[in-house]
């Protein structure tokens, strides 16, 4: 990613993580609420790689700003080549369940029949979540969409739904990242028996394994990220790697975060819970870890797959 | 706080055709009686006569110069045919180590002889090197290490004892730690030197120990006086614990760390094809999905080696969620070959399962223990 962009969304992001409306103004302002749109559209013009990208510095600051959403939902509705309203949007990411549902002024639907669907401030009753952020229940099949397009045919329900688990799964790693630094910043300076935790070795091992989850969730998400990079099409495979790797690393890091920080990290007050609540919601969305574990396995194993070697390592 | 990086590696042209002569040298080996796959097979299955016909194919000292009997080929280039040979339980271990790291130290640290004497003949898979690091007082803390060398008239006397040396009962040579100054204070690090010992000098013992399998892989050498050359000595006296820590990071960045029990995922597949049901899938699926990460990280290593870029610590970390992952793989393997009868198994399955089993406790133990591996991931991220 250009260097200055990433600067600047990082900056943007950390300075206005506890001031959510003002963050929201500032992204729009700056165009980085429209990068999946093209330019010929309007939008900043950024690559798939950028917006995954933008999605990790967002989720490292932790913010209450549906900018994932509104990204995934903008790359909808460009594709079919209809305009993206202004303000923020959101996409249905399963049962029925709309991040940000009831703030958000469109969601944006893909259909089975290849249908792009606009609804305009859907109404939404709030959903339990365990993640932090307003979740709504919303019935589509209600409703009537204020537009509608059709999306191109390699955009089917099961390509965007890869895009989405790469999207979630940058999410998570910005989420991890976060987690991390807090609990390093945490260890090293509260001290207990004398020393500061960083010098106890239980403490040093529960950080390299989060260090670990984190390093290979960003493998495998920086794995399928290319693939939609170089051929526009996701590919089902790294989708599914990046989600099961990423999810799985979500629960460990979340854990040892909680276990080092003591029973402060546990409060209200303080700052983790905003990345951890959020680490464990992002890796139920789209599909848990096990729902693609499910089909990555059968795609390894099914009619037609060749020996593992062959699989794994491509074939030569 | 620290960033692990792994860059990215697009595998191009001369990538695909490399993997499919390899391929195609293993199948016609099998074929001809050649081998038997073997998990674990770096550590365990040694064939010095297998070892001299990778030597002839040029894929031993891949990315040593050619004038010391090397092919200048890349370190990417290199990592194909070592994860297509231990996919394969390959029968690798006699070279392993002289190709993993001897070779690679004697020319960082080696004087023109040693590179033009040592070199070739490993190249050729003719000549095979140990690991002279542990001893019986000093294992993870390694700078305990007691092993002396004084200087002699002609050179230096070794005097000492070195354990768990994979492979050295075939070996003729061993680079050993050995303290040639005392330690300054606390600082037990100073003081050390590498040196180059051959193992068929007066004075040098070596036996094998019986693992808990009942095979001898690893051994005791016992240095009663040897008589070394002053160009035995091997880089800089008092330089040996940088010059060994620069050995473990290569020792520590192979694919081995992650694919030593790869053989018995792929003949457990054999057995399970259409008999998954969700909960197998999804097993088998969350295994994919981790071996995809580490070879993404494993490649990124071998990319940052090939620069010129240290990859200590990132080794480390592979390593160490790599072993985690073998010793995942059997368990997992267990799991779901419990619904299928044994006759149903492919021929050697069970045998390969039963050696793992056995081998398991050693995967976290050997080339620095996972206790050790977090503490050096820990120091990177400050904590230490």
């Amino acid at each position: 990613m250009d260097q200055m962009i990433a600067d600047t969304a990082q900056r943007m992001f950390a300075d206005l993580q506890d001031n959510p409306e003002a963050l929201w103004k500032a992204l729009e302002e700056s165009g980085l609420t429209a990068a999946w749109v093209p330019e010929s559209l309007g939008g900043a013009g950024l690559s798939l790689s950028d917006g995954f990208g933008l999605m990790r510095i967002g989720a490292q600051a932790a913010a209450q700003v549906p900018f994932a959403e509104t990204l995934l939902a903008s790359f909808l509705l460009s594709a079919a080549g209809m305009e993206t309203p202004s303000g923020a949007l959101s996409i249905p990411c399963g049962e029925g369940e709309v991040p940000f549902a009831g703030t958000v002024s469109a969601v944006v639907n893909l259909s089975d029949a290849g249908k792009v669907q606009l609804y305009t401030a859907p109404a939404s009753k709030q959903a339990r979540s365990v993640g932090g952020d307003p979740i709504g229940l919303v019935d589509l099949s209600e409703l009537e969409p204020a537009a509608e397009g059709a999306a191109p045919s390699w955009l089917t329900r099961g390509a965007f739904a890869n895009i989405c688990a790469i999207a979630r799964s940058a999410q998570l790693c910005g989420a991890m990242e976060g987690a991390l630094s807090l609990t390093l910043e945490h260890t090293s300076m509260r001290e207990q028996f004398g020393r500061p935790l960083t010098k106890f070795q239980a403490i040093q091992h529960l950080l390299a394994d989060m260090a670990g989850e984190l390093a290979a969730s960003t493998a495998a998400v920086d794995a399928a990220v290319e693939t939609v990079s170089r051929d526009g099409a996701p590919d089902f495979r790294s989708a599914a790697c990046a989600k099961i790797r990423a999810g799985e690393a979500a629960g460990v890091v979340a854990a040892n975060a909680h276990q080092a920080h003591g029973a402060i990290g546990y409060t209200q007050e303080y700052a983790l819970a905003r990345y951890t609540r959020r680490l464990w919601r992002w890796r139920d969305e789209f599909g848990t870890e096990t729902a693609w574990a499910v089909r990555l396995g059968r795609d390894f194993t099914g009619e037609g797959a060749n020996a593992l070697t062959q699989e794994i390592f491509g074939a030569a | 706080m620290a960033q692990f990086a792994f860059p990215a590696v697009e595998a191009d042209e001369e990538e695909v055709a490399l993997r499919a002569q390899v391929r195609a040298f293993l199948r016609q080996e099998r074929e001809n009686g050649g081998y038997t796959p073997a998990a674990d097979s770096w550590m365990c299955a040694a064939s010095p006569a297998f070892s001299e016909k990778m030597g002839a194919q040029g894929w031993l000292g891949m990315t040593w110069p050619k004038q010391y009997g090397g092919h200048d080929r890349t370190t990417l280039q290199r990592l194909i045919v070592t994860e297509e040979m231990l996919a394969a339980g390959a029968p690798v271990a006699a070279h392993w180590i002289a190709d993993r790291q001897t070779g690679a130290q004697i020319l960082k640290f080696g004087t023109e002889e040693q590179k033009r004497t040592l070199l070739p003949k490993m190249a050729a898979g003719k000549s095979f090197a140990a690991i002279g690091m542990s001893e019986p007082q000093a294992g993870s803390d390694l700078a305990a290490v007691s092993t002396k060398a004084e200087k002699t008239e002609a050179g230096w006397r070794l005097n000492g004892r070195k354990i768990w040396s994979t492979g050295a009962h075939l070996c003729d040579n061993m680079i050993v730690l050995a303290r040639t100054s005392p330690a300054e204070g606390r600082n037990r690090q100073a003081g050390l030197s590498q040196f180059l010992v051959p193992l068929d000098a007066k004075g040098v013992e070596v036996s094998g120990i019986c693992d808990i399998a009942g095979n001898i892989h690893f051994n005791e050498t016992l240095f009663d006086g040897v008589e070394l050359a002053e160009d035995a000595l091997l880089g800089q006296e008092g330089n040996g614990w940088a010059q060994c820590m620069g050995e473990l990071a290569m020792e520590r960045s192979g694919p081995e760390r992650f694919l030593s029990t790869f053989i018995i995922f792929e003949h457990a597949l054999l057995a399970l094809r259409g008999k998954l049901d969700d909960h197998g899938a999804a097993i088998v699926g969350r295994l994919v999905a981790h071996i995809t990460a580490l070879r993404r990280m494993s490649r990124g290593i071998a990319r940052l080696l090939q620069d010129g870029v240290p990859a200590d610590t990132e080794a480390a970390m592979v390593k160490q969620m790599g072993n985690l992952f073998e010793k995942d793989v059997v368990s997992k393997t267990r799991q779901l070959l419990s619904g299928v009868p044994k006759a149903e198994w492919p021929a050697g399955l069970a045998v390969l399962l039963d050696d793992a089993v056995l081998r398991l406790p050693a995967n976290t133990l050997r080339g620095g223990t996972t206790e050790i591996l977090r503490g050096i991931i820990a120091r990177q991220l400050g904590m230490r």
